[in-house]
């Protein structure tokens, strides 16, 4: 499956303290003879491959900004350019709720989309409108967006950020954000600030491997009232289970999976990659879905997965549920894709100071062994 | 369209206007029940008849004639066994639940006599101060007692409820939950708690607008109530045990050892029990 990460639109309403994205200052709007030619290089590419699907994650910016009529007219393309291949696209979308309409839920509905990703901070001004960053009116317009979706029925979920200001009160912020939603529960990843950090906000691996360590025996106890909070349920499967799927950044396998494609048609390798202009890969205008899944560019991620294992994670038990971590992550650090992520320091620390004494499991999972 | 059961006195005519509808009769006066009783069998949709009374438990006469009646009783004060004793036959064979007041301590064991007696029962928990430790002995004794008892609540209506998905408000036991129950008087005026009703907090007036109730805001925000809780930010919000307590003792000072324990307890115990009643069961080898 093939994961295209969208953003017609880069602006956003908000102005949270540590978006990458909205730094870039991109105003564009995709324009529909760009976004009908999204949906034909989307039915060609189905057409190739009948066996592929793909999965479209309406991103930002602020997706909502688009306005339910582009919505609109997305459908209609979909209708018109990929009649036969439409029911291999599923849509997604990430949202911080705060614009989210009836008439807007009412067309993801015919967009089949039945969730939504979001984010929330309970922590004062740090998602916020305008330049103080008013988070009383931000929040009060995300539970707004929250019920109407409760009300039809929808889904939400939300990532958390670990930032400094979180690290007083990691269980403080998981009982908030479970309580928030019983349905959904969070996905905490760590702040990621490769540009100079004004706020004081990003915190080390072992700073956030200690977030996560004060969480995860309330988690750990409680795992049926809260099934499904990550990274805990993912590292559980793994080291429990001995199953080493993973996504994204542990996946290992990013490498032809995913596109960003920007407002102006930029495509990229992935959403991050997309906001730092790393591994672009030319415009959808000049390109085919194919050429840009098999631009040879993303054989450096590939190639990495063979030289990791003989060189920085050789002998590594955690390497087959880290891979070496977000290839973005070691490049924004070392300018070297052959390097093992900065965070991989998390999950060593993580999991020999609280996930193995807690869970009496023990990870062992070195290249040879996954290999 | 929503349809909530009314609760409401027994007043003939506020009674003859809820033909078609589902109601909970409440009244302070056990001479009444008579004329409820003849009502009863001749037009009412009653869904339980709620008495409250002073009287302690043990000196109200039950009367064979009762056991149609769906009958909640909510006294003060349990009494005297001995008192009781001659009337557990009649109690029995009855359909009804007997809830006490938190505010006396012999009540607490009271209630485990009545379940122990196979009476449902249950304690008047709303809201008030109240003992938190035996608020939390009467709910593990509810939940873990091994021996054969009825049930005591909120305590089993919640565990029997509770979903880790889903928030659960044991309030329904006692008719407080606009979801399911609303209050309305002999004017005509409906309010989402017996409590509301009382102080005039109302939400609409006149029989015709339940016919709407799901345009009514007062009526929606109350069913988004927790929207409300999680944007105040206060202690509730960050509390584990907010999915089953919903902020019900918001205002009480010193929750770390007052209603925070209790509830964390009364969570790990629905825990406990979804988790008894979900698991395929045990098969032990065999000889």
């Amino acid at each position: 499956m093939a994961v295209v990460i969208f953003k017609a639109v880069e602006k956003c309403n908000s102005n949270c303290i540590y978006c990458e994205v909205i730094k870039k200052h991109q105003d564009e709007i995709m324009n529909y003879d760009l976004l009908k030619l999204i949906f034909t290089r989307m039915n060609g590419y189905l057409e190739t491959y009948p066996n592929e699907s793909i999965s479209f994650t309406w991103h930002g910016g602020e997706v909502c900004l688009l306005g339910p009529g582009y919505f609109k007219v997305a459908l209609q393309l979909q209708e018109e350019y990929c009649r036969e291949t439409k029911s291999r696209i599923n849509h997604l979308v990430q949202s911080n709720l705060t614009l989210l309409t009836q008439e807007m839920i009412d067309v993801f509905k015919k967009l089949g989309i039945r969730q939504i990703g979001s984010s929330f901070e309970p922590i004062p001004n740090i998602r916020g409108f305008g330049t103080k960053r008013d988070s009383h009116v931000y929040n009060r317009k995300f539970m707004e967006g929250a019920k109407l979706l409760n009300q039809n029925n929808m889904n939400w979920g939300v990532i958390y950020v670990v930032h400094r200001l979180s690290l007083k009160m990691p269980l403080e912020i998981f009982y908030y954000l479970t309580n928030l939603n019983t349905r959904s529960h969070p996905n905490f990843n760590q702040v990621k600030i490769y540009s100079e950090d004004k706020n004081n906000l990003s915190v080390t691996g072992e700073e956030f491997a200690d977030f996560l360590g004060a969480i995860f025996p309330v988690w750990y106890k409680n795992k049926e009232r809260y099934p499904n909070i990550q990274p805990f349920s993912d590292y559980l499967r793994n080291v429990r289970d001995h199953d080493l799927s993973m996504v994204c950044e542990s996946s290992g396998g990013c490498s032809h999976k995913w596109i960003y494609i920007g407002p102006e048609g930029e495509t990229s390798h992935c959403g991050r990659t997309g906001d730092y202009n790393v591994l672009t890969y030319g415009n959808i205008k000049d390109l085919t879905f194919d050429e840009i899944m098999h631009h040879p560019l993303r054989d450096h991620l590939t190639e990495r997965q063979s030289v990791l294992p003989e060189t920085a994670c050789k002998n590594c038990r955690f390497w087959g549920i880290c891979h070496g971590g977000c290839p973005l992550d070691a490049y924004m650090t070392s300018h070297d894709f052959m390097q093992p992520s900065p965070r991989c320091d998390t999950t060593k620390i993580f999991m020999e100071r609280y996930f193995e004494p807690i869970t009496g499991l023990h990870a062992d999972f070195p290249p040879q062994y996954v290999t | 369209m929503i349809d909530p059961i009314l609760v409401c006195p027994f007043d003939k005519k506020l009674l003859d206007k809820l033909k078609r509808r589902k109601v909970v009769i409440h009244t302070n006066d056990l001479n009444v029940l008579p004329h409820i009783l003849k009502e009863v069998n001749k037009s009412i949709d009653l869904h339980a008849l709620k008495i409250q009374t002073e009287k302690p438990l043990s000196t109200i006469v039950f009367e064979e004639k009762w056991a149609t009646l769906p009958m909640v009783i909510y006294s003060t004060d349990f009494g005297e066994f001995k008192d009781l004793m001659p009337q557990l036959g009649k109690i029995r064979k009855s359909n009804v639940r007997i809830f006490l007041s938190p505010h006396r301590e012999h009540n607490f064991t009271g209630l485990r006599i009545l379940s122990s007696l196979q009476i449902s029962c249950g304690i008047n928990f709303n809201g008030d101060p109240l003992n938190w430790s035996l608020m939390n002995d009467l709910m593990h004794y509810a939940i873990y007692g091994r021996a054969p008892h009825a049930p005591v609540e909120p305590f089993d209506w919640l565990v029997s409820h509770y979903h880790p998905a889903d928030y659960t408000d044991y309030d329904f036991v006692y008719f407080n939950n606009p979801a399911k129950y609303l209050h309305i008087n002999e004017k005509e005026q409906i309010a989402l708690t017996e409590t509301d009703l009382l102080n005039g907090n109302l939400i609409d007036e006149g029989i015709g607008s339940l016919d709407n109730i799901e345009e009514n805001r007062k009526y929606n925000d109350s069913l988004n109530f927790r929207y409300e809780i999680m944007l105040r930010m206060n202690e509730c919000a960050f509390c584990s045990a907010f999915r089953i307590c919903l902020a019900k003792f918001s205002s009480l000072p010193n929750k770390k050892d007052t209603c925070k324990v209790f509830f964390s307890d009364f969570l790990d115990a629905a825990d406990y029990y979804y988790s008894i009643k979900n698991s395929k069961g045990k098969h032990l080898w065999q000889l």
